[in-house]
């Protein structure tokens, strides 16, 4: 009678013992694989992350090229339009010292343009080295998160896997993986937002960027300003 | 009959109507799917026409003083594109923030 009692609750006993060294050994069987996945995962992805980069540099490339051609043939078309002027205005010169006069407004002007575009010129490439500068810091950043991140994976799966190997409970095991995983996460979410501070050295570049711009202008409209009058002066009647 | 007449009548009508929506539709959404290059390129083209209009030479100083600094200000212009790079320093963050994530959901699944 109590054979026919126990007996049942001894079996059921067995095969939930059973099945949890079934479960046991499938976890420590199964990390192996998880890690294969996961290191997949993180390859297909790095590799998305190389294709962007590389795309960015193209795209920056292309479009300072461009920039560049549009600003050589923008200056010459200006420079041929100002010639036409300075010929006009020669040609309305009636003295010698008229004719003098537009020659020193043409010297005037042309040293005001040639200071001008030195200061621009160099504006834009202090600019660009400062973004170039820029993407490779952010590029070792990147790959130092990358590489760190891969790593920790890989150190915690083999810690799993050796403590499976010495016999630590399971269930200890896999709640130190979860919560090795969730610290992973979250670390390389807070350090993928400091890469964003570099943009926030870019923004004041770029106001610094804009007031050489701004300089080089109001310093060539002065200097413009001073040759009118000065050849204003030769042309009273103007 | 006469019904069999209206719907022969009407029936040209209504695929003509039917291909002008899809055409009108087909061409809506073509062009709300230009590519950034294109548009980009567009923009460009519009802003080089600008600048490429010249202030013809007169003989008059003031016409030459206005040409020069319209030029200096469309080359301020021009030049002040640079800073839209800045854009496309973190282009790479959406891979980044997925590449983070590839162990997520073994958080939980282990």
């Amino acid at each position: 009678m109590i054979t026919t009692l126990i007996l049942p609750s001894v079996v059921f006993a067995q095969r939930i013992q059973n099945n949890n060294i079934k479960r046991d050994t499938a976890f420590c069987l199964k990390i192996s694989d998880t890690l294969t996945n996961i290191e997949n995962r993180t390859d297909e992805r790095e590799a998305k992350i190389k294709e962007r980069i590389g795309a960015r540099q193209s795209n920056i490339d292309e479009r300072r090229e461009k920039r560049d051609d549009r600003l050589a043939e923008f200056r010459q078309k200006r420079d041929e339009n100002r010639n036409e002027h300075f010929q006009k205005l020669m040609e309305k010169a009636q003295t010698d010292a008229q004719k003098q006069a537009v020659i020193q407004f043409q010297i005037d002007i042309n040293n005001a343009i040639t200071a001008r575009k030195t200061a621009i010129d160099k504006a834009i490439s202090d600019f660009r080295q400062s973004i170039d500068n820029a993407i490779s810091s952010r590029k070792v950043s990147v790959d130092s998160l990358v590489s760190t991140y891969k790593n920790s994976i890989k150190e915690d799966f083999n810690k799993a896997k050796t403590d499976c190997d010495n016999g630590v409970a399971t269930s200890e095991i896999r709640t130190t993986l979860r919560a090795s995983l969730k610290g992973l996460r979250e670390k390389f979410e807070n350090d993928r937002k400091n890469l964003d501070k570099v943009n926030d050295s870019i923004d004041s570049l770029i106001t610094a960027k804009k007031a050489a711009f701004e300089k080089a202008i109001s310093d060539f409209k002065t200097a413009v300003q001073a040759a009118k009058e000065k050849l204003k002066a030769a042309f009273p009647e103007s | 009959m006469i019904k069999f007449i209206m719907n022969q009548k009407i029936k040209p009508i209504i695929i003509i109507t039917v291909l002008a929506i899809l055409i009108i539709g087909f061409a809506v959404f073509y062009k709300g799917a230009e590519s950034p290059t294109t548009q980009e390129n567009k923009e460009i083209a519009k802003e080089a026409t600008k600048e490429n209009i010249l202030p013809p030479a007169t003989g008059n100083i003031n016409d030459a003083i206005n040409a020069i600094i319209d030029g200096a200000t469309k080359e301020q212009d021009l030049t002040a594109e640079e800073f839209t790079d800045k854009t496309l320093l973190d282009i790479d963050s959406q891979t980044i923030n997925e590449f983070g994530q590839s162990a997520s959901n073994y958080e939980n699944g282990i």
